[in-house]
């Protein structure tokens, strides 16, 4: 099991522990995402499911344990090189450009992509850097088409409503063609429409060859989109399966309705 | 489209005459003093421009670039007097040295976040002034004199009028680069990095290597002042790269307008005439100087370019019920 990952998984994560001080955010957890899947990761509030998500993409140190994506070990490598590798990331609390416009935001997406040479190469070669500047927006265009955020394109993001604002973010994370995305809570703050809008494109997303991991708190769109579910509870990772194991278990059952729960059904028989 | 296209038109207007006006400047019968002003506001355009790439876009505070300007202005000055090598050639060696100190200054004070920079600078400014004025070799307090001038074809630069023409077709050529940075995908990822930092590695994109690339720009831009500088003044002292220069760069730069090279260029003349201005106010000028940075600061903290944009808006507010009022 240890050294080389097998070919199959896109991610694997062996024994990834984060402290803070004292407190363990994140203990020993071990996931394992399969290619060609899309896996949720959910839990109480404080479960240590984002801790887990920026040790994964690396905008968090891990304390302990490794990380394994498309067969190569990532876990000491900085966040922007993890998302040259073909990691996406979208986050929590949107994290856009307000001052820049969606097609700019969407833009800045794919500037790693799009860079060739230095800055003197860029400032004299009018013609080559024009050509990639083109290139790039032809490319955020069509993302932001696909987003459907086309029509807004040239409005500043800052006043956009809260979904367009969530699906500009995710465009932004397609521009670099990632391998693998990781979501936290895609859904949040959207209304039935928007969401069943955003579970479509995932959906979309995902038939194009693209691997989702996603924590998400509605249930409707975690056993929708879900192959696979990880719980986790106190940092602890507590039950493992598909979606209909998870809706099953007890242990899960317990983490979010607590002990009570189940006196009260046994007493109701 | 339209609009956007118009305001496009506009700026061409307005950039050509302001041009034009600057051309025919020097035959309005202003003494050499005043074009000796003017030289001065072009060159602290340049640096103000400088400035902008790192402390307008992404807000780190850069305090060191008097020192900058200091060292350009010096290596002119040794190169052609000690070295006597060619005013062309020492200024190629000018330029090297600016991105030289910005690649040793920008690459540890820019990892860092927050007040680190100005830190670095504050020190590195001081450092660098205290070695010139300590040093054989840079004559100390005394400063360097007889330095020659750039000159083309023969023709030197070598009076105010002269210099005037040469620094303003150096001011159009950094005002069309600094343009060029500011709406290329450079200074796009600069204003994402003052919007929102940590999404911008998530974009996959080197902040350190970027910070850096507009860092260098900015102390390029700042050692070419220096030589133009030495070039003009024919004589460099220790005195005149002090860290309050080096704040009159910043209070340039928030004064006109983060990010605007409009603004800079506004900051840049504003506060090189200011002194002219109030002359009026004898002894009390510093104290009414420094009432009205303040002020500008506090009611006015995205600088004079948006005040136009402001009062616009205001003039609406005002004039929407208005109108209003008369359909009802």
């Amino acid at each position: 099991m240890s050294g080389q990952m097998i070919e199959e998984n896109i991610l694997e994560i062996r024994g990834l522990t984060k402290s803070f001080g004292g407190l363990t955010a994140v203990d020993h957890v071990d996931i394992v995402v399969k290619k060609g899947t899309v896996h949720s990761l959910v839990g109480p509030n404080g479960a240590g499911k984002t801790t887990t998500l920026s040790m994964i993409n690396g905008t968090l140190p891990a304390t302990s344990g490794q990380v394994f994506f498309d067969g190569k070990e990532i876990t000491q490598e900085k966040a922007d090189k993890i998302a040259r590798m073909g990691i996406g990331r979208t986050f929590q609390n949107i994290k856009l450009f307000p001052t820049l416009t969606v097609l700019e935001n969407i833009m800045v997406g794919g500037h790693a992509k799009h860079t060739k040479g230095g800055l003197v190469r860029f400032l004299i070669g009018f013609r080559e850097s024009n050509h990639f500047e083109d290139a790039l927006r032809a490319e955020a265009e069509k993302v932001a088409r696909f987003a459907g955020v086309y029509d807004l394109k040239d409005q500043l993001v800052g006043n956009l409503p809260y979904g367009r604002q969530k699906m500009t973010e995710l465009a932004r994370s397609l521009m670099l063609q990632p391998k693998l995305i990781l979501l936290d809570e895609p859904a949040a703050g959207l209304n039935p429409t928007e969401r069943s809008e955003f579970v479509d494109m995932l959906n979309e997303i995902h038939q194009k060859g693209t691997d989702l991991f996603l924590i998400e708190h509605n249930m409707d769109v975690v056993m929708n989109v879900s192959d696979s579910i990880t719980v986790l509870n106190f940092g602890k990772k507590i039950a493992e399966g598909t979606p209909a194991e998870i809706q099953n278990n007890p242990d899960v059952i317990k983490a979010y309705l607590g002990d009570g729960y189940q006196a009260i059904e046994k007493e109701s028989k | 489209m339209n609009s956007t296209k118009k305001t496009k038109m506009g700026t061409l207007i307005a950039a050509a005459v302001a041009l034009i006006a600057m051309l025919v400047l020097p035959f309005m019968g202003i003494n050499n003093y005043i074009i000796t002003l003017f030289c001065q506001a072009m060159l602290y355009s340049i640096i103000v421009y400088g400035l902008n790439f790192i402390t307008g876009l992404t807000g780190q505070m850069n305090m060191g670039n008097a020192a900058v300007y200091g060292i350009g202005a010096y290596i002119y000055a040794l190169l052609t007097t000690r070295a006597e090598m060619a005013p062309w050639f020492a200024m190629i060696f000018v330029a090297l040295a600016g991105w030289f100190v910005g690649v040793i200054l920008g690459y540890p004070s820019l990892r860092v976040k927050g007040v680190y920079l100005s830190l670095t600078t504050i020190a590195f400014n001081e450092i660098v002034r205290l070695v010139i004025q300590n040093m054989r070799f840079t004559n100390g307090v005394n400063g360097i004199r007889n330095i020659p001038s750039l000159g083309i074809f023969g023709f030197t630069f070598n009076t105010p009028m002269r210099t005037y023409y040469f620094f303003l077709a150096a001011l159009v050529i950094f005002t069309l680069i600094s343009i060029r940075f500011l709406k290329s995908k450079y200074g796009r990822v600069l204003v994402a990095i003052r919007d929102n930092i940590d999404a911008v590695e998530s974009c996959g994109i080197n902040l350190a290597d970027i910070k850096v690339k507009a860092f260098v720009l900015s102390t390029v831009f700042g050692a070419i002042a220096g030589g133009m500088y030495a070039s003009f003044m024919r004589y460099v002292a220790p005195n005149t790269f002090s860290t309050n220069l080096s704040i009159s760069f910043v209070v340039m730069l928030i004064l006109g307008g983060r990010g605007s090279v409009v603004g800079c260029l506004l900051g840049a003349f504003i506060i090189t005439f200011a002194p002219e201005a109030l002359r009026f106010l004898g002894d009390y000028y510093q104290f009414v100087y420094a009432v009205i940075v303040i002020l500008a600061i506090i009611f006015n903290p995205n600088g004079l370019v948006s005040l136009g944009g402001r009062i616009l808006a205001k003039i609406k507010r005002i004039s929407v019920p208005a109108k209003r009022g008369a359909n009802g």
